[in-house]
């Protein structure tokens, strides 16, 4: 290394004459290789790119910047995050049956007894879990339609009309929206609606479905969080009277078409898949409709619905159930699939990091072996070589017995480097290949009647390389590579510094190997 | 060909010429961009840096004017090889600073270790030639263009195993003669 470390320093004040003269003197690529990047070159001035400061295949790293590189836990959220998804899945309704098919059965306002919250914490059995989910489940399929998919009564014969200016209209623009009175009696009061939501749900999880009170607005109203979730409707409410805005999104009815199924987890929540088969359906007034404000135009009690079925399908859901203060509440809804593939990644997120520990734990083993720090030799023991070449030239070392079991042999460099990145250890640690050379070389280690042996000089000079230092490891999925960062100290007599390691892990025939890496030396 | 030659082939047969372009210095391109870089830039780096080197040639340099077209390949190789430096230095990948991505030395003292360093490159030079083959060739595919063992193996026609043992021994033996000569490497 310290050749190389020198020849390098030399190379770097070659002129331009110096570097014309090699580069005549030797080959430097192939003639195929050459027709490759004539060809490569005429493409490129053919398509008439700009080339000021581009550098092409530069632009993928740049991308790849420490920054991207976050904590442990901090990916592992980051992943989860981004693939999963998940949350209220009431964003996946489109709708319900008007209010004249809805049965009301359930006064959604009266407290439920047995779902009241234990004084004490008690391991909850498997009937009582049934109960409890039975209850909720009643209490949400009411509320539902109820309410989440359009079941409320109006009086479509007095409608009232409030315009506003949306925050960054242009001059002029308004928009003026209508709506009914409510006259359903189980709902006369938003307070009413307030309380049928949270009987069911957690305020964190109920509040984004009713809607948010709003202080904006030119009139008091409340609405969803999110355009997609089908209870984000507008309502204007007037001291004790409210009204609703008229949706087309409330028509859609669901039906339960499994039972759930239970599980207790281990922090003592309720934990209920269940599936159900929802029905889309549309308007055939609606079809030509192209702007809400052409909907707001139309009389909903005229309209005609029609089932859409291309849109009608199953989904099953695992409801999250927990105990509030106020009793039993779901707290979450999620698709049943995207927990599935969140479970996935978090698995994948695991493999991952773990291949990463793996293998660099074994690169930061091994390599303190290749520089002889920690290992075990018998000094006691020399061999000295020597040979003298065709031009009569006489090399000699001396090298020291290994009795160190986990010796850097070829066996372990393969193990954790690709072929081609082993081939790169070696020429820094001159390695020699075992099935090769058995008798003489000029390496650092060599192989000689089944023993191996260190150089002196190596062994000699050697200083000492640190465990990987407490929380360095750093992990990103990069494609089909593992990107890994790892920080190690090293010390010698003359130096002390930390040295982080940038590792790329790629799936090999073999199975995961380190197949790059580079270093970077922090003073 | 020379230079005079190969702008009036560009001229009269723009794609003969600026093959004959690529022939003549493609190696050389190559060559500036691993002195910039050292070890650190893969064979995929180096060859995209040589196509936008070629491809910056053909789109920007004036074939009827003065200008040295051995400069400018340099040149543009020597940027575009910087420029990649920084990115992997942008990326936290590598570090650079400004004196290593640069061409010229900004002081004195500088000037004087650069001008020390090139007699002392020629001398190396001078030595590694009078090596016996394949020895040379090693030991410029591995140091001035950055080859890896199994890449040299190909060019020179023996094993990886056999490359890097000769490395070896060709550096001791050219460490040897230096010190002869009084010169440290």
């Amino acid at each position: 290394m310290k050749d190389k470390k020198k020849l390098s320093e030399l190379i770097e004040a070659a002129d331009g004459e110096t570097l014309k003269h090699i580069a005549d003197s030797h080959p430097m690529v192939s003639d195929k290789k050459k027709d490759e990047l004539c060809s490569r070159i005429s493409e490129r001035t053919h398509l008439g790119e700009e080339y000021a400061d581009r550098i092409s295949g530069v632009e993928v790293r740049h991308g790849r910047g420490v920054s991207r590189y976050v904590g442990l836990v901090a990916a592992m959220a980051l992943v989860i995050g981004g693939l999963g998804g998940g949350g209220l899945l009431l964003k996946q309704r489109a709708g319900s049956v008007p209010s004249s098919q809805i049965e009301a059965t359930t006064e959604v306002t009266e407290a439920e007894t047995e779902t009241e919250a234990p004084t004490e914490a008690a391991e909850l059995t498997e009937e009582e879990a049934q109960a409890i989910v039975d209850d909720l489940f009643e209490k949400f399929t009411d509320f539902e339609k109820a309410y989440l998919l359009g079941g409320i009564e109006v009086d479509y014969s007095a409608p009232i009309y409030r315009t506003y200016v949306p925050a960054g209209a242009p001059d002029g623009f308004e928009v003026t929206e209508k709506f009914y009175p409510v006259t359903d009696e189980r709902f006369r009061k938003w307070e009413d609606v307030e309380a049928a939501c949270l009987n069911v749900f957690t305020e964190e999880a109920g509040y984004p479905i009713i809607g948010f009170k709003s202080k904006d607005e030119p009139y008091e109203t409340v609405r969803g969080i999110d355009e997609t979730i089908t209870s984000a409707t507008r309502q204007i409410i007037d001291g004790s009277d409210w009204y609703m805005i008229w949706d087309m999104k409330f028509k859609t009815p669901s039906e339960w078409i499994s039972e759930p199924r239970i599980e207790i987890t281990p922090d003592g929540n309720i934990e209920a898949c269940r599936k159900r088969h929802i029905t889309s359906i549309a308007y055939k007034e609606f079809q030509n409709c192209t702007t809400r404000q052409e909907y707001m135009e139309l009389d909903p009690t005229t309209l005609t619905p029609f089932e859409v079925e291309e849109k009608s399908h199953d989904i099953e859901e695992v409801y999250t159930i927990v105990n509030t203060e106020n009793g039993w509440r779901i707290e979450k809804i999620e698709n049943a699939d995207f927990r599935e593939q969140e479970e996935n990644d978090t698995e994948q997120v695991d493999e991952i990091v773990a291949v990463a520990e793996e293998l660099t734990d074994k690169y930061l083993e091994y390599y303190r072996k290749l520089s002889g720090d920690g290992l075990e030799v018998d000094t006691s023991v020399t061999l000295e070589e020597s040979e003298t070449d065709e031009a009569g030239h006489v090399y000699s070392n001396t090298y020291y017995l290994i009795t160190d079991e986990d010796h850097p042999s070829d066996e372990r460099i393969y193990s954790m480097f690709s072929e081609e990145c082993s081939d790169v250890i070696k020429d820094e640690f001159y390695v020699a290949d075992a099935d090769e050379w058995c008798y003489f070389n000029a390496s650092n280690f060599l192989q000689k009647d089944e023993s191996w042996y260190i150089l002196k000089e190596r062994y000699e000079n050697v200083g000492t390389i640190s465990d990987w230092k407490d929380k360095s490891l750093r992990v990103e999925a990069d494609g089909n590579n593992i990107k890994a960062i790892r920080t190690y100290r090293y010390s010698s007599a003359k130096d002390e510094y930390d040295v982080e390691v940038y590792f790329t892990i790629g799936m090999t025939d073999d199975g995961w190997r380190i197949i790059d890496f580079t270093k970077q030396w922090v003073y | 060909m020379n230079n005079k030659e190969i702008k009036r082939l560009i001229r009269s047969s723009p794609d003969d010429g600026y093959r004959q372009l690529f022939e003549q210095y493609h190696a050389y391109a190559f060559a500036v961009i691993y002195r910039t870089l050292g070890s650190k830039v893969s064979q995929k780096e180096a060859e995209d840096c040589v196509v936008d080197v070629f491809a910056d040639v053909i789109l920007h340099f004036d074939t009827t004017s003065e200008s040295d077209i051995q400069s400018y390949i340099g040149a543009a190789a020597r940027n575009k090889a910087i420029n990649l430096k920084r990115a992997k230095a942008a990326s936290d990948w590598y570090t650079v600073s400004e004196e290593a991505a640069g061409d010229v030395p900004d002081s004195g003292t500088d000037v004087e270790k650069a001008a020390e360093n090139s007699e002392l490159l020629r001398l190396v030079l001078a030595k590694i030639d009078e090596l016996d083959e394949p020895d040379p060739t090693i030991i410029i595919q591995k140091y001035f263009f950055g080859r890896s063992s199994k890449e040299i193996a190909q060019i020179v026609g023996i094993s990886p195993a056999a490359v890097r043992v000769r490395l070896s021994r060709a550096l001791k033996r050219l460490r040897k003669e230096l010190e002869e000569l009084g010169v440290t490497l």
